[in-house]
């Protein structure tokens, strides 16, 4: 009988990957949250343009420290004896970090929309029709 | 819109409570309170039908609103109120919410007497006339 070879692990070069990939998301997106956040926030924002820029780069730095953190937290455990299973180990762990993201995102939507819904109330007319004129004072 | 001056009940214990309230809270719009009773109330408004019985707003144009419609106003030109006023007149809610100011404004005898101890000086039970 002859033993089954010990294969070496495939899970440092799927830790790799992973590595590089997230790296690489995370850069991306925060670029492209960064160009087009920046147009929201200045309409937000749109009597103090410094403000706008200066909260663009907050959440852009939250963003980078939570997608780094939850990146580096992802990085554990799981097998990969063979192919398959090292494929298996990337995809599941790429797929729950774009997942995290992608919810990350909508929620930084809806915050830069309810930004915006409140700086837009500020100037917008009562939502009721008057009754009429009082006597004497029609405009 | 420069103005709001609101006409209320003084007679009511509950709609001056109402009235305190809308004085401590920060407003978009300076908000006027005015005895719907007074002599400034009669010369601003005339023979206005239901002044005194329902809740009037008008702002310096002379536009005025009525009932639910005026409470919405009030609530428009309060800052940290204004996305309320937009939420209760939302097409699912507008109903709902006018229905519920009416209840409160045609019971706020009994009201007075729970949050103030105090019944009103007889004109809180004056029957209302429709505005619509």
């Amino acid at each position: 009988m002859m033993s089954i070879p010990e294969t070496p692990s495939l899970l440092p070069i799927v830790y790799g990957i992973y590595a590089i990939a997230s790296l690489v998301l995370t850069i991306v997106l925060a670029r492209i949250l960064f160009r087009h956040g920046e147009v929201l926030l200045a309409d937000v924002f749109d009597d103090r343009p410094e403000l706008a820029k200066a909260v663009n780069q907050l959440l852009v730095v939250g963003f980078y420290l939570v997608n780094f953190g939850y990146a580096l937290f992802m990085l554990r455990g799981g097998h990969a004896h063979d192919a398959v299973t090292a494929i298996e180990a990337l995809a599941s762990k790429l797929g729950t970090l774009l997942l995290s993201l992608a919810a990350m995102h909508f929620l930084n939507l809806f915050f830069f929309h309810r930004m915006r819904r409140k700086a837009r109330l500020a100037d917008m007319p009562p939502p009721v029709r008057e009754h009429g004129y009082l006597e004497g004072q029609a405009a | 819109m420069n103005e709001l001056t609101v006409f209320y009940d003084a007679h009511c214990p509950f709609c001056v409570r109402c009235r305190d309230w809308l004085a401590s809270e920060p407003a978009h719009v300076p908000l006027r309170l005015i005895d719907a009773d007074s002599a400034e109330a009669a010369g601003r408004c005339g023979s206005l039908r239901g002044l005194g019985a329902h809740l009037v707003v008008a702002d310096e144009r002379g536009r005025f609103w009525m009932g639910a419609a005026a409470f919405i106003v009030c609530l428009w030109a309060l800052k940290r109120f204004r996305g309320w006023a937009f939420a209760l007149t939302h097409p699912w809610l507008a109903g709902l919410a006018a229905l519920a100011f009416e209840t409160i404004s045609a019971h706020r005898g009994s009201l007075s007497l729970l949050v103030a101890g105090k019944r009103c000086e007889g004109s809180c039970a004056r029957p209302s006339t429709a505005y619509r």
